[in-house]
């Protein structure tokens, strides 16, 4: 199950000003440690059956400004610094290591859990090296004694379809230095704004949660590994954010969130514009606590840019993430369609995490080098239509030997292939009023009573697996049937889109020119990550929707307290 | 608990009656919204065809949080934040039966906790105690539906109600907030934490200091208002290691206080690291023993973890509660219920409870409190005369046997109060006392006398488990350090198998943990104790292979930086 919660996790950024050049001290410890385990390790006598031929350090430095506000009033102001470590052993070979699938009886075991640990902040080079040194002997026992359940599950489970190795090998180790000192954030200016913003809300008693925030954080990752890579990066992500929920009398939530994102302060909207949302996000969670119930439907629809990013991103994004492919226990939607059409073949998907922003606004899924220490690289996944490639990290899957530095993961996970920014593209576009005459059109030949607009997707879940169905539900925040002839769109809420994804993504009729980008945080086997999406509104064919389930509570009994009705 | 908190008088008011006004201090905001919000969840809180609730009570805790974690003389985490928390509890049906003392299959919620603004704005804290006193009431409604039809099923008559009348009290201590140093705090974490660079064999360490100072008050429908001041410090040291033979020890070492002129100078808290670093050290070394049948000395917090252990846990939460899910531990009742009036303990023993000490021999005493989570006015308890058990821990919550709260109702922040320990005191009487070091020399002859070559003394226990323990020499009384031990068939006879105690008494204070009802502070006073018979043997655990290399500091400087 992944999600993309462009809502709710609160990941922030502050602080431009990179400091480029000097190596991290913090590079400088995790070297010395990592030569002497690497040399003493290979000197053991496990060594001498089980070799170790690989061994990683990643430091994640955050640096997070924190406030909330609720009603008018601040409710969290936190200012917190904390450092992670990952620590990556492989044993045995690059053609089976530790690391590798387990089947039949064990096929649950991961080959690493979630361990998130918590490093010394400071330089003192004494307290690092020992927290190193014994993460650094407790995965290594654990790697042997996996490897040894490896050898034994391969020996007596069926032969594996994929036959790629466990790790592939790449080019020449890369140093990279350029990492970004966290910023101060002018707190008595944002407690007033976000203050201003929230107390917008009490106007409103038919809102019974709400809240404004602002996240202001600087990443800095540091990698190291045997074979040779030296790399420290930093990034800052900003993010200010409001949200506002109700419920109606039949117990369904009721939601609208709007997030801007930035990597400095200046670029972040005015109180003017944020004003001006907040009004129309609340008109728009008002029309939707009176919409009408939507019956099932299966018609065409349009999804509206942002709602076409995530859609790409959820259904399609996930599914050509190169584990998925190899692991026997996926359902390797696309496994066997490479070279085929998969999409409409006006379409073409890319993921180019090598863009920081996209028409002048940041993206939230850029970096340099992944977490496997490969430099990041834009990745054609599918052109006009065709399938071309897949995400992958360090995980070579039949036909792709290599990685193309997608392999992505947050501080305590086991890294695998995710997406950084996806792109989708058409090679014909036509403006957004023309795709609307082209819906009624379509609504027109299809004999339909309406079609859908789809304005904004929360994201949702995909089943990959090969237990599941091979099909996709998301949850639709705001939807509007649209008639053929000259009636006004209605607001309808209790929608979920069904299907099932290959059949989906052939049906686009067409596409706008006009791209937009979903900035959000895409949480998957290996943690959250953040991301961005990019893609222009599109024409579906058909679409299908069902009623989404609901929570059987009922609206509070009593009146909110502010209001001025209590 | 600080003393200018309690300053506030507190006026007692003879009759329990519902819904009555509390003269609340006119300029207490946090109280205002607390008052408006409670009388319209009392007259107005109400689901068409259900009852409204019989009772609510509100609390809010509002302060600075502070914690500072070092490792081997660094910084780990440092984090200062100001904080509001806001509890409710919503009681429907009547004090009879109630919804409460149940757990209900799949929502075992029994807290309704939530953060508010810390600036404490009047609109804020109104809608977070509206919607936490929405979510309580809806919940509490079911719950007293499922409860009936629990009751109906088992067949169960007896009934004792589920909250008694007390008395309510108005008080308003002055509100608190000490200041936090975070510099100096840093540097001293790191400096305490780098007391672990002395030692060798040990593997992992942490230091961790938390703050917590702050107002708390409590409001409930039955008119009582509560203001009261809180500081709490606590400076946690852990250590792991593995011994010789690989088997994996770790020993903790925490200190608590509750306000800055009783935390002692850098160089106390550095010893009290070295302490826990010599233990730890002493067991990395330490030998292994088979089987032990025989006397056992307690000595200074082994004591004190003896008597939660043997005694304190049998004798709280005497309600428990009915539980669809019969193995939620949650509701076990205490057990030493069925045993009042009964010999529990030797009879030189006589224990009590006393929240209201301040102080034992100058060190201020955790546990200490003068009115309860319930707003009951805390009580001295006698809990043991002359070994015979003859008081339980109680809050509202009535049983056969008491009636009434004793001023024990407590938990942690926002969740259930159940009777729990506050100050423990053990009053051994004077003629079966003796100096601690004669003990020892007691323990020798007992063992001589038992052909043992040697006896056990125990420094440190973790759940009944020795974690830090000795033997020592019947021939020349010398010590040798022990590791990996556990305690067999011990059952609730050591208690009773007391042959001698200590003189002297220390105080240990300590979060008492209880599952369903959270930490609260508490402490124990107690002598050293000599038990005549226990049975030890080695542990189960199976050890794990030594790192492969060593540790960076301590290594050779081959491979030093």
């Amino acid at each position: 199950m992944r999600q993309l919660l462009g809502a709710a996790i609160v990941l922030l950024a502050v602080c431009p000003a990179a400091t480029a050049g000097d190596d991290s001290p913090v590079l400088t410890v995790m070297q010395k440690e990592l030569d002497r385990s690497w040399t003493a390790l290979a000197r053991v006598e496990h060594a001498k059956q089980i070799p170790l031929y690989y061994l990683d350090y990643e430091v994640v430095d955050n640096d997070e400004a924190i406030l909330y506000s609720v009603l008018g009033a601040l409710d969290t102001e936190s200012l917190s610094s904390n450092r992670s470590l990952d620590v990556d052993v492989r044993v045995g070979s690059p053609g089976l290591d530790n690391t590798h699938e387990m089947k039949g009886r064990e096929s649950w075991s991961e080959h690493r859990q979630y361990h998130l640990v918590r490093l010394p902040l400071e330089k003192d080079a004494d307290a690092l090296r020992a927290a190193l040194w014994l993460e650094t002997d407790a995965a290594y026992k654990t790697a042997l004694e996996r490897y040894i359940q490896v050898q034994a599950n391969r020996a007596v489970t069926a032969q594996e379809e994929d036959p790629s190795p466990d790790f592939s090998k790449e080019g020449s180790a890369v140093h990279f230095s350029k990492t970004r000192r966290a910023q101060g954030l002018d707190r008595e200016l944002w407690r007033a704004k976000l203050k201003k913003y929230s107390a917008r809300f009490k106007e409103h008693p038919f809102i019974y949660r709400s809240g404004a925030f602002l996240s202001a954080k600087t990443e800095n990752r540091y990698f190291i590994s045997s074979e040779g890579a030296r790399i420290a990066q930093g990034r800052g992500y900003i993010r200010l954010a409001y949200q506002l929920a109700t419920r109606t009398a039949d117990g369904m939530e009721l939601s609208r969130f709007v997030s801007y994102d930035a990597d400095r302060m200046e670029d972040l909207p005015s109180d003017e514009k944020v004003l001006k949302d907040l009004e129309s996000s609340v008109g728009e969670l008002q029309v939707l606590k009176d919409a009408p119930l939507v019956e099932p439907f299966a018609g065409p629809v349009i999804l509206k840019n942002r709602a076409a990013a995530v859609f790409f991103h959820e259904i399609f994004g996930h599914r050509v993430e190169g584990q998925r492919q190899k692991r026997e226990r996926e359902g390797q939607t696309f496994t066997k369609k490479l070279n085929l059409p998969v999409v409409s073949d006006f379409i073409s998907v890319y993921d180019d995490p090598t863009m920081e922003s996209f028409r002048g606004t940041f993206l939230r899924g850029a970096y340099a080098y992944d977490d496997e220490g490969i430099k990041s690289r834009r990745v054609a996944l599918v052109e006009n239509g065709i399938l071309h490639n897949f995400l992958l990290n360090r995980v070579p899957i039949r036909g792709f030997p290599r990685s193309n530095g997608h392999g992505r993961r947050e501080p305590g996970y086991a890294t695998v292939a995710r997406m950084g920014n996806t792109l989708v593209e058409a090679s014909k576009t036509v403006p957004y009023e023309e795709l609307r005459r082209m819906l009624k059109a379509e609504i027109l030949r299809q004999k339909k009573p309406f079609g859908l607009l789809f304005d904004d997707i929360s994201g949702g879940f995909t089943t990959t697996g090969r237990d599941g169905v091979q099909a996709f539900k998301v949850q639709p925040l705001l939807v509007y049937k649209v008639y053929a002839d000259d009636r006004p769109d209605e607001a309808v809420r209790g929608v979920d889109i069904v299907g099932t994804p290959i059949a989906g993504f052939m049906k686009i009729l067409a596409a706008a020119d006009d791209p937009a980008i979903f900035n959000g945080s895409c949480g998957a086997e290996s943690g959250f990550v953040p991301v961005s999406a990019i893609s222009p509104s599109l024409l579906i064919s058909e679409m299908e929707v069902e009623k989404v389930a609901k929570s059987q509570s009922q609206p509070p009994i009593l009146p909110p307290p502010y209001g001025g009705k209590d | 608990m600080n003393h200018r908190s309690v300053v506030g008088a507190i006026f007692l008011l003879s009759l329990f009656s519902p819904c009555r006004a509390q003269k609340l201090p006119g300029d207490d905001k946090v109280f205002g919204a607390m008052r408006d919000e409670l009388s319209r969840t009392m007259s107005r809180l109400r689901m068409k065809g259900m009852p409204s609730p019989y009772f609510a009570s509100y609390a809010v805790a509002q302060g600075t949080f502070a914690t500072v974690t070092g490792s081997f003389g660094s910084l780990v985490m440092s984090r200062v934040a100001p904080e509001l928390y806001a509890g409710v509890q919503i009681r429907v049906g009547d004090s009879a039966f109630d919804n409460t003392h149940f757990l209900a299959a799949g929502s075992e919620r029994e807290s309704f906790v939530g953060n508010a603004s810390f600036e404490a704005d009047y609109d804020n804290l109104r809608a977070a105690l509206w919607s936490l006193s929405d979510e309580a009431y809806k919940d509490a409604l079911q719950d007293l539906a499922r409860k009936k039809a629990y009751k109906e099923r088992r067949l169960i008559k007896e009934n004792f109600g589920d909250l008694s009348r007390e008395e309510t009290i108005e008080s308003y201590g002055a509100e608190e907030l000490l200041p936090f140093d975070r510099a100096l705090w840093e540097g001293r974490v790191r400096e305490i934490s780098a007391v672990f660079k002395e030692y060798a064999d040990i593997q992992d360490s942490q230091v961790t200091l938390s703050f917590q100072t702050g107002t708390k008050r409590l409001l409930t429908s039955e008119g009582t208002a509560v203001r009261s001041g809180i500081t709490r410090i606590s400076l946690e040291m852990g250590a792991r290691a593995q011994a010789l033979n690989g088997l994996r020890l770790a020993d903790s070492s925490d200190l608590h206080y509750v306000s800055w002129k009783d935390v002692p100078r850098l160089e106390v808290l550095k010893g009290e690291a070295r302490r826990l670093a010599i233990r730890v050290k002493d067991a990395v070394h330490g030998g292994d023993l088979l089987t032990y049948v025989g006397p056992v000395l307690f000595e200074d917090e082994a004591a004190a973890e003896f008597f939660d252990v043997q005694l304190v846990d049998n004798i709280s939460n005497p309600r428990g509660c009915w539980s669809e899910n019969e193995e939620n531990r949650a509701c076990d009742q205490a057990s030493f219920v069925a045993r009042l009036g009964l010999r529990v303990a030797v009879p030189f023993l006589d224990i009590a409870d006393d929240p209201l000490l301040e102080r034992f021999q100058g060190v201020a005493l955790f546990g200490h409190y003068r009115i309860d989570s319930e707003g009951v006015p805390a009580r001295r308890v006698n809990l043991v005369e002359k070994g015979k058990l003859v008081g339980l821990y109680m809050s509202r919550a009535p049983i056969k046997e008491r009636r009434h709260s004793n001023g024990h109702g407590r938990a942690e922040f926002g969740m259930l109060p159940t009777g729990r320990i506050g100050n423990l005191i053990v009053t051994p009487q004077a003629r079966f006392t003796m100096p601690k070091a004669a003990l020892k020399e007691k323990l020798r002859g007992m063992c001589r006398e038992l052909g043992l070559d040697y006896g056990i003394v125990v420094r440190r226990m973790q759940n009944l488990s020795p974690v830090s323990a000795y033997k020592v020499s019947v021939a020349d009384g010398r010590e040798e350090p022990l590791k990996g031990l556990e305690f067999t068939g011990t059952g609730t006879r050591p208690l009773r198998d007391i042959v001698a105690v200590s003189a002297e008494r220390s105080a240990f204070n300590f979060y008492h943990y209880s599952q369903g009802h959270g930490l609260v502070p508490a402490s124990i006073v107690a002598p050293s104790i000599l038990v005549v018979e226990m049975e030890i043997k080695k542990t189960e655990k199976k050890p794990d292979l030594l790192p492969y290399l060593k540790h960076p500091f301590f290594a050779p400087r081959s491979f030093g930086p």
